[in-house]
């Protein structure tokens, strides 16, 4: 139980980064070179291995598997073992070959294939089927493993019973069939891959016969990516319906957060299989109206082809070429930058007339002092404070509404100059609002009685 | 007489062309040598429906508005033209055929139309002479690692220019680009099985094409290069 834990956090660990992934990989000087007939031999020995039930391999086995690929590769027979104990060598230094010393003495070997050869010859060999058969039958798996799995989950909530009945299921059962799942995606890309260069193929020999065989083509391929998706969709929707039964029943436990957090990861790992499915209908979608256009076009504009067979021959011989297109290319309008500022100077735009004139804010200051100063005066004399919006009021009045806003801010401004207000620094409470105007508008200000 | 006269009442339906939101943009393009494609949408209805008036409009600047046999539109102006002329270079020609030859080949269906410049450059390499185009960056050229520079450096200025005559069309930030049909303008002379010395002659005489003279390619070439480093220049454009 402790150690399916101890794996579980084991795995999680050893995020490498990027630049600390390609580090090691240079340190430790990882490489695969598989040579047409390396690769053959390699296939050659899984496919021996295969018969044989113990899988072991012994020399002798790897030097007749040798012996077929070097036959079929036309290669000398006298060097044959030398050549057969290189290329054993090599597999194994690029642990494709794991070698076991049966026997010490006579210095017999044995042999296996790696996990990594194991997974390359799978790769090449194995012509996958892709069938929504085959991925309906996987995703009813995955769906009786969950159920198992909640049931086990509700039927004892002890942490022993959880790590014993509920995460193996998850972490091998369920994990496993997604990552099938995923490899049939995988498998389905390099489908698609094939129909497209099919497709190209058939077009470059006859184009207008192809045209039937193309749209049967993209139609298959399509229903393909459809059938499956459709299967992926229904079935994706229980089984994250599952996912959440088994997460709600970890809830608040903090003992099972390693179940808690497979869960999630199970969870994004199906969304990305449904999402990859949706994306690569777009794609096909998208290629198929592509050809389509294709044929449309190209194809209607060049019916045998021939078209492009002269145009081929006259990029050949385009040393005979001697025309060049003519194209419209209208004069260029030149911005003539002193003259167009020239228009902007006093002598075009003449005098304006006074309405018009602008006043200068030296004068509108001035006048504004003039008025404070009355008030400045009663000040002076009586000991009336300066209030703001009486100012203001009387001296709005004979502006007209829409420069009211302007000159307010003005007056405010040289009146913040003049001093402040007592009851500003003593006391806390808002003063009053005060109309200063017909249209309504208020101020809110102190006195002004320090200065 | 007064030239000002408003005895000439414009049709309507060519006020309505003209008075279309697309027509001043549609308009400058047309007169800077740009091609009207119907991957553009809007502007190539908008010619379709109006095509009679606008022929007529621009016949008064004596220049043609042509819808090629493929669909797209563009102008063709004459000597007499009001609007100028420019051509293009050797370069040019030969990088639009190629550029042809990829939009009807199959083997590209895969890209779905999508072209980068090495795509080009492979494909110019192998369907041309090597020679034969390092010849036109330079007329002595030895085939050195510099003149291949300039040479790729010379496909980018044009296919620049093919972009700005709307043949090209930029896809994202990179170096890809789709082809559409105005590049079968370069393939005009093999276009049927007629003799392309024929053919050449009727374009040449319709305005479509001007004849090359391998006698005075340099100063063409000069005012070509000039031109265009001048264009773009002004307009700021990046690679």
């Amino acid at each position: 139980m402790t150690q399916e834990v101890s794996r579980a956090t084991e795995r999680s660990v050893p995020e490498l980064t990027l630049p600390e992934l390609v580090g090691w990989v240079k340190q430790e000087g990882l490489s695969l070179i598989l040579g047409n007939d390396r690769l053959a031999f390699l296939i050659a020995i899984a496919t021996l291995s295969r018969d044989d039930s113990t899988h072991e391999l012994t020399e002798a086995a790897l030097h007749d598997a040798f012996g077929y690929v070097s036959q079929i590769f036309g290669q000398m027979d006298e060097t044959l073992s030398h050549r057969a104990n290189n290329a054993i060598n090599e597999l194994v230094r690029q642990k494709l070959l794991s070698r076991f010393n049966a026997d010490p003495v006579e210095g017999e070997s044995l042999y296996r294939l790696t996990r990594l050869a194991m997974g390359i010859v799978e790769f090449f060999a194995e012509q996958k089927e892709v069938s929504s058969v085959k991925l309906s039958l996987l995703l009813e798996q995955v769906a009786s493993e969950l159920a198992k799995a909640y049931q086990a989950a509700s039927e004892n909530d002890a942490l022993a019973h959880w790590d014993e009945q509920v995460y193996p299921r998850l972490k091998y059962s369920v994990e496993e069939i997604l990552a099938r799942i995923d490899l049939t995606q995988r498998a389905m890309d390099e489908h698609q891959n094939q129909v497209k260069a099919e497709i190209a193929d058939l077009l470059n020999l006859d184009w207008t016969q192809a045209i039937h065989s193309c749209e049967k083509l993209l139609r298959e391929t399509g229903q393909t990516l459809r059938e499956l998706q459709d299967t992926l969709d229904a079935a994706g929707h229980n089984l994250q319906d599952g996912l959440l039964n088994i997460q709600e029943a970890t809830q608040g436990r903090e003992e099972l957060a390693h179940i808690e957090a497979l869960t999630h990861t199970l969870q994004a790992r199906l969304d990305a299989i449904i999402n990859w499915g949706q994306q690569c209908i777009e794609l096909w979608a998208r290629y198929d109206r592509h050809v389509h256009k294709f044929i449309r076009t190209a194809i209607d504009m060049d019916k045998n082809r021939a078209f492009s067979q002269r145009l081929r021959e006259s990029i050949r011989e385009f040393q005979n070429h001697n025309w060049l297109m003519v194209v419209a290319q209208e004069h260029r309008l030149l911005e003539l930058r002193d003259e167009t500022l020239a228009l902007h100077g006093d002598e075009i735009t003449g005098e304006l007339p006074s309405e018009l004139e602008y006043h200068e804010i030296l004068d509108v200051n001035n006048q504004l002092a003039e008025r404070i100063q009355l008030h400045l005066d009663a000040f002076r004399e009586q000991g009336k404070p300066l209030d703001m919006a009486e100012v203001l009021r009387d001296y709005l009045a004979h502006y007209p509404d829409y420069q009211h806003f302007d000159v307010a801010r003005l007056l405010i401004d040289s009146a913040i100059r003049l001093g402040h207000s007592e009851a500003e620094l003593t006391s806390a409470k808002q003063p009053k609002w005060k109309p200063i105007n017909e249209s309504g508008a208020k101020v809110q200000a102190h006195v002004i009685d320090q200065y | 007489m007064s030239l000002i006269n408003t005895d000439f009442p414009l049709a309507l339906r060519m006020a309505q062309a003209i008075a279309n939101p697309l027509f001043p943009k549609l308009d400058t393009w047309l007169r800077s040598g740009r091609h009207i494609s119907a991957d553009d949408l809007d502007n190539h209805s908008f010619l379709l429906e109006y095509h009679d008036e606008l022929e007529r409009f621009y016949a008064r600047y004596q220049v043609e508005l042509i819808k090629a046999p493929e669909g797209f539109f563009y102008l063709r102006p004459r000597a007499s033209s009001e609007i100028g002329t420019s051509v293009l270079s050797e370069l040019d020609m030969l990088v639009g055929k190629v550029l042809c030859y990829l939009y009807l080949s199959p083997e590209r269906l895969a890209n779905e139309g999508l072209f980068s410049l090495s795509d080009l450059q492979e494909e110019l390499l192998t369907l041309a002479d090597e020679r034969q185009l390092l010849r036109m960056v330079n007329q002595r050229s030895g085939g050195s690692d510099l003149d291949k520079r300039k040479l790729l450096e010379k496909m980018r200025t044009s296919l620049r220019r093919l972009k700005r005559l709307g043949m090209v069309v930029q896809v994202g930030t990179g170096d890809k680009f789709r082809v559409n049909e105005s590049v079968f303008r370069f393939g005009a002379d093999v276009r049927s099985d007629e003799d392309p010395r024929l053919v050449q002659l009727r374009m040449i005489r319709e305005g479509e094409a001007i004849l090359h003279d391998d006698e005075l390619p340099t100063s063409e070439h000069l005012l070509d290069e000039s031109e265009d480093e001048l264009e773009e220049e002004q307009l700021g454009l990046d690679v």
